[in-house]
């Protein structure tokens, strides 16, 4: 079975957001950059399957330089390759173009399944997934949280909320957008970080792949105008809650006249 | 038909959801200004009932596709609807809720018609001509607006509850029953079950109220103290992470940065000290109030109304108070 992951390098959640001076933008000089959280699952379940139906597994991703680091996380965990389209201006990047990119990227692999996270919790998006399969004119699905594979189809859940959730008989290939709690992602092992370093990555930029020069600008569909920061929350008011009858008297109170909810 | 403003409706069953209604209500706000035809198109595999109340809310035209396709939401057959379904209104604009079925849709259905989807918006008013969406990244942690490019239609998936449901009575309403040929060729995944979540309350993204715990519960089983506040209230329960990764909760019930983005009218967290990345995920909400025995905990300086005290005596005790007055 031939078993891609699609991933992104973002910066840690930790991270305090500034906008950049001329409001175009975040800052993000000195930031960390990790791979992105919900990816971990993606490339978890990507070896799993390698390991439950035996093939190929590689790690795919557009981005800066520094993104390669994802990519070799991705392999200390034992994705076997790792394909990097560079592009220095990643940030500017759209949902579409990012995929389009991806697609071309992988189209000549011929994958089985494609493996993604259910977003990225940069741009929080939830598009590349079924843009990408659109593009590679396989079906999707979305918030998957277990994958029984059967030969030419997989049985998967999916979740939809509200504690309910889907079973779907998903033909191959297609392309999966793994949730959290489908797995545990292994941490990467000292062996598995030093074999990363020698496999192979291979990297080029997106005009290798056909893309004109100025494709950042002129794929694009949604375009990013301007930056802000969230309003300033202020603190309200703050109660002694050590006697619990008064303390709940005080909420109903403030229920029924601050917050109007009942 | 041009200038037109079309919202993507969501049943339950067969009865329009309350964020439908949120749309609708934005797109009558909208179209006033710019003389635009107010739309609906509405997907479904049996007759869908009270679709007159869309005029209520300021929607002069309502197109219904009803095939058994479309008994269940499936990406391909509705975006095969979809697709079919613009290319004969021909829309300048579509409205969509960022749930769970125009959040994992739309995004496929726009490629198909060579368009854009902007995700999550939680704004969206007229810069001149242009409709300017404003949307959260980082988890809420900064906002950007975004305009689509000169691709029509032009595709806003909304976030529950960023809109208010508002009555504007239309000054004409229709509604036309459309056809639809499906290409049973493309390939698609097909459903085999539908497994009910346990309770009738709604998701958390769509809830109005939310009652969440933190790790202060210490178990799963004091879970049950949220749960019967929540079940008074008609909310679902949410978690943070730490409470999930304890075990505590199913990790579909965590709020924050790499859990649920959560936009309710009240959301009331217990025993949470509010780290950045839970912040991100609830903070947007109207009202909060926050109940935990640190002072200091940084959920605070975002609370409406906070209460310094234990949680394990507090919320029984409210839970107790609200029953004999709900």
């Amino acid at each position: 079975m031939k078993i891609a992951v699609c991933v992104k390098q973002v910066p840690d959640t930790e991270a305090v957001i500034q906008i950049a001076a001329n409001g175009k933008g975040v800052v993000l000089d000195g930031l960390k950059f990790v791979l992105n959280p919900y990816d971990e699952y993606a490339v978890e379940e990507a070896i799993r399957t390698q390991e439950k139906q035996t093939g190929e597994s590689i790690v795919a991703t557009v981005g800066p330089a520094r993104a390669t680091e994802a990519l070799r996380t991705a392999m200390a965990m034992g994705v076997d390759r790792g394909i990097h389209i560079t592009e220095e201006n990643a940030a500017d990047l759209d949902s579409y173009t990012t995929a389009a990119v991806l697609a071309k990227a992988l189209a000549g692999e011929n994958c089985d399944v494609v493996f993604t996270g259910v977003k990225a919790v940069d741009d929080d998006c939830s598009q590349v997934t079924q843009i990408l399969a659109e593009l590679l004119g396989m079906p999707h699905i979305t918030a998957v949280t277990a994958i029984e594979w059967q030969g030419k189809t997989a049985k998967m859940t999916r979740d939809i909320g509200g504690g309910a959730k889907e079973i779907w008989e998903m033909p191959l290939p297609c392309v999966v957008a793994v949730a959290k709690g489908i797995n545990e992602p292994r941490y990467a092992s000292l062996p598995g970080i030093m074999k990363a370093k020698k496999k192979p990555i291979d990297a080029k930029a997106a005009t290798a792949l056909g893309f004109g020069a100025d494709y950042v600008a002129s794929e694009r569909i949604v375009q990013q105008t301007a930056f802000s920061l969230p309003p300033a929350r202020k603190a309200g008011e703050k109660i002694d809650g050590s006697d619990p009858v008064v303390a709940a008297k005080a909420i109903v109170t403030y229920l029924q006249n601050e917050a109007k909810v009942i | 038909m041009a200038n037109t403003i079309l919202v993507l409706a969501e049943l339950k069953q067969t009865a329009l959801k309350k964020a439908t209604l949120e749309l609708v209500s934005k797109a009558a706000q909208l179209a006033k200004d710019k003389g635009l035809t107010v739309a609906t198109l509405v997907l479904s595999g049996d007759k869908p009932v009270n679709l007159d109340q869309l005029a209520e809310y300021g929607c002069n035209q309502c197109y219904v596709v009803t095939k058994a396709e479309l008994a269940s939401y499936n990406p391909e057959w509705y975006t095969q609807a979809f697709v079919a379904a613009c290319e004969q209104i021909k829309p300048d604009y579509v409205l969509g809720s960022f749930g769970s079925v125009g959040k994992d849709m739309l995004p496929k259905a726009a490629t198909r018609l060579k368009t854009g989807v902007v995700s999550d918006c939680v704004g969206l008013e007229w810069q001149g001509n242009d409709l300017v969406a404003t949307r959260p990244i980082y988890a809420g942690k900064a906002f950007v607006n975004v305009m689509a490019a000169e691709r029509f239609p032009k595709i806003y998936n909304i976030r529950p509850n960023a809109f208010p449901v508002m009555q504007s009575k239309a000054a004409s309403f229709a509604i036309t029953t459309m056809d639809v040929a499906f290409n049973t060729a493309k390939p698609a995944g097909k459903l085999l079950d539908l497994q009910q979540g346990k309770s009738e309350k709604p998701d958390l993204t769509e809830a109005d109220i939310v009652v969440s715990g933190g790790r202060a519960l210490k178990s799963a089983e004091n879970f049950k103290i949220l749960e019967e506040l929540a079940d008074l209230l008609k909310a679902p329960v949410g978690a943070s992470r730490a409470a999930c990764d304890a075990g505590y909760r199913d990790h579909s019930a965590q709020v924050g940065q790499t859990g649920k983005v959560v936009n309710p009218n009240l959301y009331i967290a217990c025993g949470i000290s509010g780290a950045i990345q839970h912040l991100a995920g609830m903070k947007t909400s109207k009202c909060i109030i926050a109940i935990n025995k640190d002072p200091e905990a940084p959920i605070f300086k975002i609370a409406n109304y906070g209460i310094v005290g234990d949680l394990f005596t507090i919320v029984p005790e409210l839970t107790k108070q609200l029953k004999a007055i709900l």
